[in-house]
């Protein structure tokens, strides 16, 4: 169907801007908190590292999405890229802990914005799956 | 299903990015609402906690902590800071007609924590006496804090069990209390002991000029309740004549101030939902109108089925009833996650205290939200649709634009 296909395409458009956005807005937009005076990181410094691997790896798939035709590859990526995206999430604060108080830039602002991304991520990728499954049938 | 085979659903699916489109202007619509109201009522709620936990009538302080800015900092922000007086204060403001409950409290600011280079506030209170931390305390922690203890705000990382240390002296997590959306969230509570003992390390690093202060001989403020039968004006003008090198402060005095920037705030954010909500109502109305335009001899060509106008009109109301739930439903629950999540930025960079709505709160504002967004949507097609079930049908299919 013409509009199914046109959908699929705009979420795999979206779910490649939002990794993108993932990886580059934790690296640029919502960093972690600043390096101190000494030039050393607090431990949220290498949560973000984390996450920005993540994002990248979530990145690369949602590329081979956009690009591959065959519905069952396509599938393939989406699935591979759930537990990824779940990943990102957890990192800062779940894997690796963040600073010690909640106003610092790293809870306030890099955990919540990672969270909200990554939780988009998610959505699309199930209305992803559920939209290739359609067109499969 | 029955409901998923009828026409106004069938509409909606055939037609994905019109109807992607719709859900999208009433999910922003959505969003805007209820994302305003979340944060007018969570600076709200912030204040109502504020002057809950203050808790006090008056709080007498150093006068040279009055002359310093530090004060509402410390108080009202929570910006980690520190003065002292003499323990007799407390004896000679007992004596004052009209003192109820007295309570001294200690602060000491912390260098910085075991994990971040940040400053923490330490508040010392003395159980036996305190009416402001203990009732709000109890809530989450029963027990008596025990020496070398400590109680963290729900802003600080760290939880029962935890070690932290302050000045060379580790100290105990016994809990981590319930948010309040205020400063208190972001300090350490200890008992009188605790306090002294970690003012006395403080001293010994010499990391702050104490100057020649004693610590077992000292106090930061004194908190009173004023007895029945006197005005707490009374009672802060008798200390403030009688007491020496000390100042009173009434404590709602000081919350005036928030009071007054969140008015403003709250103001600002009220006008920019009424204007947003305008603009949307409006953007909507003329996409119904350019939607029923195109939709022209689909309905026509229903009317030559025989669907009666009153069958029209009911089509059209329930594909934007449907779309309207659907979009304010996920504005809604995008507004509520990013409120929600980003709410300690909020709180800093408005500089004000902000504590969402419980559970039973945030439903009704959730409820009341959708269901303004879903009418605003209705009302928004009615004339549409009201234009559609008074087509004339001939005209339309002849080609004539009529």
């Amino acid at each position: 169907m013409k509009s199914n296909y046109f959908a699929s395409k705009l979420l795999s458009i979206l779910l490649l801007a939002l990794s993108a956005f993932l990886t580059l807005g934790t690296q640029f937009v919502f960093h972690a908190c600043d390096a101190g005076a000494d030039g050393s990181h607090m431990v949220c410094h290498w949560a973000q590292q984390g996450t920005i691997g993540a994002a990248g790896v979530l990145v690369l798939l949602h590329i081979f999405h956009l690009l591959t035709r065959d519905a069952r590859s396509r599938a393939a990526f989406l699935i591979a890229g759930l537990p990824v995206t779940v990943l990102a999430m957890i990192l800062p604060g779940g894997l690796i802990p963040l600073c010690m108080m909640a106003d610092m830039r790293c809870q306030a602002v890099m955990r919540p914005a990672v969270l909200t991304v990554g939780g988009l991520i998610l959505v699309l990728t199930v209305i992803a799956l559920v939209l290739n499954f359609k067109r499969e049938r | 299903m029955p409901i998923f085979k009828s026409i106004p659903v069938q509409n909606c699916v055939r037609r994905p990015v019109r109807t992607a489109a719709l859900i999208l202007l009433s999910a922003f619509l959505s969003f805007s609402v209820l994302a305003g109201s979340l944060v007018i009522s969570g600076l709200r709620n912030g204040l109502n906690s504020l002057e809950t936990r203050l808790g006090a009538d008056i709080m007498v302080v150093p006068y040279e902590a009055t002359t310093k800015a530090a004060l509402s900092g410390l108080i009202l922000q929570g910006n980690p800071g520190y003065f002292y007086m003499n323990k007799s204060v407390v004896d000679r403001l007992s004596s004052v007609s009209g003192v109820g409950q007295i309570s001294e409290q200690f602060f000491l600011a912390s260098s910085t924590a075991s994990c971040c280079s940040y400053k923490v506030q330490i508040i010392g209170f003395d159980p036996e006496t305190d009416f402001t931390i203990s009732p709000w305390v109890q809530r989450t922690y029963e027990d008596e804090l025990g020496d070398m203890q400590v109680l963290v705000g729900s802003s600080i990382n760290a939880f029962k069990g935890d070690e932290l240390t302050f000045y060379g002296s580790t100290v105990q997590v016994a809990a981590r209390l319930d948010n309040t959306g205020t400063y208190l969230d972001t300090a350490v509570y200890a008992n009188e002991d605790t306090i002294k003992t970690l003012i006395s390390a403080a001293k010994e690093k010499k990391i702050f000029n104490f100057g020649d202060v004693d610590p077992q001989q000292i106090v930061s403020c004194v908190l009173i309740n004023v007895d029945d039968g006197y005005s707490v004006e009374e009672v802060l003008n008798d200390i403030n004549l009688h007491v020496k090198g000390v100042q009173a402060v009434q404590t709602q005095s000081m919350i005036s101030d928030v009071a007054g920037k969140l008015s403003g705030v709250s103001d600002m954010t009220g006008s920019l939902i009424v204007v947003v909500w305008l603009l949307v109502i409006m953007i909507m109305s003329v996409a119904f109108f350019l939607i029923s335009n195109e939709r022209k001899k689909e309905f026509a060509v229903l009317r030559m089925v025989g669907a009666s106008r009153k069958k029209l009109l009911s089509i059209l109301m329930k594909e934007t009833v449907l779309v309207s739930a659907l979009g304010s439903a996920a504005g809604a629950a995008l507004a509520i996650v990013l409120v929600s999540a980003f709410s300690n930025l909020i709180e800093s960079m408005l500089d004000l205290p902000f504590l969402i709505p419980e559970i039973g709160g945030l439903g009704l504002i959730t409820v009341c939200s959708i269901a303004v967004s879903v009418a605003a949507g209705t009302l928004s097609a009615s004339l549409s649709a009201y234009r559609i079930s008074r087509i004339d049908t001939a005209v339309v299919l002849r080609g004539d634009n009529g």
